[in-house]
Order: C-alpha cells, then structure tokens, then sequence
C-alpha cells in the first residue's frame, strides 16, 4: 500500500445501534422542547387569565360581535376572503 | 437541491424522523474521519460524533445551502479541537503514537501501521485536510469553509501534511532496515 491508496480510503465503520443511539437522544432533546413550549404557553395564559379583566372583555365583546355580524361591508369582505380561498384551491388542482 | 439538503430542510422543520436518515447516511464517513483524527481511539470518535450530530440537530434551522457533509465536518472538527484541548490529547504539533485501541484489522499490514503511524504524527490540521480531500472526496472549496481557513492555507495543509507523511515514512522504512 503507498501514500495514495492509504488517504484515499476511509475503511467504513458498521453502525452497530449508533444511528440508533444517537436518534434516542434526537428525541429525548425534542420532548424536552416540547415540554418547555408548552410549559411557556400554559404560564402565559396563566398570566393572561390573572391581568386581564375578562369580564369586561366579555361584555364588551357582547356588544361588539352583533354589530359586527349585522355590518354589510364586513360580509362583503368575510364573502371575497371565502370566494378567493375557494379559487385559489380549484386553481391549485389545475 | 441534494437529498441531503432536501431531508435537513424536513430536520429544520420539525421532522425528526428525516434526520435520522440523514444520520445512518452519513455516520460512517463521519466517525471514519474523526477515526483518524483521534489517531483510532474509537471510543472518543463515537462520543465526538454522537455529539456533532446532536450540535447539529440544535442548528440545524441554520444550515443553508451547500454539502450537508461538510458542514457536519466543520461541527466535528471543531469539536475535536476543543476536546483535544480539553483533554489535552495533544499540542498542535506534538507527535505522538498510535492510539493502543486501534482496531486489530488495521494492524494487519506492516506498511499499513507505518502509514497509520506516521499519519498519526501529523498535526491535526494536516490529518483533517488531508482526510477530508483524498478520503471523503470534498473539493479544497468545501474543505477549507469545513476547516474554517483559507483556500490558500487548506492547499498548504494538504502539501505540507503529504510530504511530511512521505518523510516520516521514509525514516520509519530505514530505521527497519537498519
């Protein structure tokens, strides 16, 4: 063997549960980031539920949503965001 | 686009199980090289690896475009610099012998222990040029952004480390027939 045929071959190494090994760890590392999003947006909406005056957020909604459903021009436009959605999809399938 | 980049890309967003392909893809030529790197201590070049491979699970939503391949060689290299400093496995230009766990197959031929020990003597810089352009096949462009050193610098590694590995072949051949 010379110089040549030593550093062009890389004798391949078995995976022997490597891949395996490391693919545990993969996925210990993924429920760990899991757990902490939603451990950050459970203590966020706690949060929320303690500041937040939520009755009068209620109520206020409660005046709110029937003028809303009542007003043309929010249909209208409600109407052309479905229309162009529905287009876009049947478009999509071409 | 490569397959490569096509399953980081799934990696990045979330999909775990393409970056286990990407894993039993390229393991071997990963430990392979930091195989030789660690002068064949296959313990600390499965830790090294196991441990590039998980950096680049975290960074993965960084990684462009470009040879997937390389870039887990960058992150390995790296690593095995600062494990070498850690553990003080050697100087940068300190020649040591071959690791005593190498593997018995790769002890088999005379020539070839002469070549894996005076290629053990080679400061890492050299070993990894060296490997990662005659071995893995990576053009000196993909080499020296792996090594993180100019493209100047990757050729002078790459000569530098094949005339030393002759001369120190050529001592070892007359110090045997003396």
């Amino acid at each position: 063997m010379n110089i040549d045929d030593f550093l062009s071959q890389l004798p391949p190494v078995a995976d022997d549960g490597f891949s395996q090994r490391v693919m545990g760890r993969v996925h210990a590392i993924t429920r760990r980031r899991m757990a902490f999003t939603v451990a950050s947006i459970a203590a966020c909406v706690v949060v929320a539920l303690l500041i937040l005056p939520l009755h009068a957020i209620g109520a206020e909604l409660g005046l709110i949503i029937p003028q809303i459903a009542s007003s043309a021009a929010l249909n209208l436009a409600a109407a052309i965001i479905v229309v162009t959605i529905l287009a876009e999809r049947q478009f999509a399938r071409l | 686009m490569s397959e490569s980049d096509f399953l980081a890309r799934e990696a990045a967003a979330g999909d775990a199980a393409a970056f286990g392909v990407l894993v039993r893809q390229h393991q071997s030529k990963l430990r392979g090289f930091l195989l030789r790197m660690t002068r064949g201590n296959h313990a600390l070049a499965d830790d090294l690896a196991q441990e590039t491979f998980l950096e680049a699970f975290r960074k993965i939503a960084q990684y462009g475009t470009g040879s997937f391949f390389g870039w887990l060689c960058a992150i390995a290299y790296s690593r095995y610099l600062m494990e070498a400093r850690k553990r003080k496995l050697e100087s940068l230009d300190e020649a040591t012998e071959l690791a005593d766990d190498a593997p018995e197959a790769e002890r088999a031929s005379i020539v070839r222990i002469d070549l894996e020990k005076a290629f053990a003597r080679l400061v890492p810089a050299q070993r990894a040029a060296l490997t990662m352009c005659f071995a893995l096949g990576m053009s000196n462009e993909e080499a020296a952004t792996a090594l993180n050193v100019p493209l100047g610098t990757l050729k002078s590694h790459v000569n530098r480390g094949r005339e030393k590995l002759a001369a120190l072949l050529d001592v070892s051949r007359i110090r045997a027939v003396s």
